[in-house]
């Protein structure tokens, strides 16, 4: 089991890396080279640690840990065909690991970062039309049925296309360099993440390697179905550089574009699966 | 007050052998998978932040700061 975390943390920093350079190579510059984000983690690991005055002490420090924590979580959910239930779960807990990550270091612009992390959880609305409508096929919830179900019908994203829509949407919302990613905005220094350094910020940094990897998967896996590692990795990638393209080519939205678009997408999704629901 | 180094130290070994041994445990079948789980989650996040706690641990005093003439 600790390999396959270890796997999924090193996976996720150079899909990260691999992230950055698209961004970069799209918009002409060179670019880091894509295994930047490892170096950093180690850089910031051995960078000097401590815990700011204005800080809640046990919150600053243990966000970092349940950060980690709940992507663990996840990935083995994942790798355990468990319910997609409890990995939506995940999705809402790091709503709330955002806002305390914010809220801990009392900086002013953490704090901003953390009201928009709560003002942002519209990210979230596309998630429940994607769980509907994928139970409205499948008629289950559990990640083993689903890969099932695709084995013996095909992938999902041909049965529930704007099922498959809402999720990337939600994908998108979480990368870094999002048009949606206002918790992280420039404007605000680093957002939530401003007064999280040194060892706070490697961790951090492999909880969100460890959850970019755990979300690409997971759309894999619950829209494409069962393929090989192989196959999974090259999907994955297409997946990501797709959403480098557009991560590269749109500026970031204002807090309420963001949340006006996300419900918008939410909205039509919704009354996609509510037809399903009552006509099909 | 920072951690001293060799308390980083402690907690980077315990964590460490609880994830690994967990881990094996479960592959073995030892403990049911979902012990395994919950103990690898627990202790991989206290193992790698009590590691980079460890390796940034001082063993001597900090300067004093500059306070002014």
């Amino acid at each position: 089991m600790i390999e396959y975390l270890i796997f999924a943390v090193f996976a996720g920093l150079l899909l990260h890396g691999i992230h950055r350079k698209a961004i970069a190579r799209i918009q002409g510059r060179p670019g880091p080279p894509i295994w930047q984000e490892i170096l950093h983690v180690l850089k910031f690991s051995f960078k000097e640690t401590w815990i700011p005055w204005t800080a809640s002490r046990t919150l600053f420090v243990a966000v970092v840990l349940i950060a980690i924590g709940i992507w663990s979580t996840a990935l083995v959910v994942l790798l355990s065909g468990e319910s997609l239930l409890l990995l939506f779960g995940v999705y809402m807990l790091h709503k709330i690991v955002e806002h305390g990550l914010g809220l801990s270091s009392g900086s002013p612009y953490g704090k901003f970062g953390a009201i928009r992390s709560v003002m942002s959880a519209a990210s979230e609305i596309p998630l429940f039309a994607t769980i509907a409508a994928v139970y409205l096929v499948t008629h289950s919830l559990m990640i083993s049925d689903i890969l099932a179900w695709q084995a013996a019908n095909g992938p999902l994203l041909l049965a529930v296309p704007p099922a498959a829509a809402a999720l990337y949407i939600v994908v998108l919302a979480k990368m870094h360099y999002s048009p949606f990613a206002v918790i992280e905005s420039k404007e605000i220094v680093s957002g939530n993440m401003t007064e999280h350094f040194g060892v706070w910020r490697a961790g951090l940094d492999v909880a969100f390697g460890l959850k970019t990897f755990v979300l690409l998967y997971a759309f894999i896996l619950i829209f494409i179905g069962p393929i090989s590692i192989l196959a999974a990795a090259v999907a994955m990638l297409l997946l990501l550089l797709s959403l480098s393209f557009i991560c590269a080519t749109t500026p970031m939205l204002s807090p309420f574009d963001t949340v006006t678009i996300q419900i918008g997408a939410a909205g039509l999704i919704v009354v996609y699966v509510l037809i399903m629901g009552v006509f099909l | 007050m920072p951690m001293k180094k060799q308390n980083a130290l402690m907690m980077t070994v315990l964590s460490g052998v609880v994830c690994v041994a967990a881990s094996a445990a479960g592959s073995a079948g030892l403990i049911p998978l979902w012990a395994a789980a919950v103990l690898v989650i627990v202790s991989f996040p206290v193992f790698l932040v009590s590691l980079g706690l460890w390796w940034n641990a001082s063993e001597k005093e900090g300067d004093t700061p500059f306070i002014g003439y």
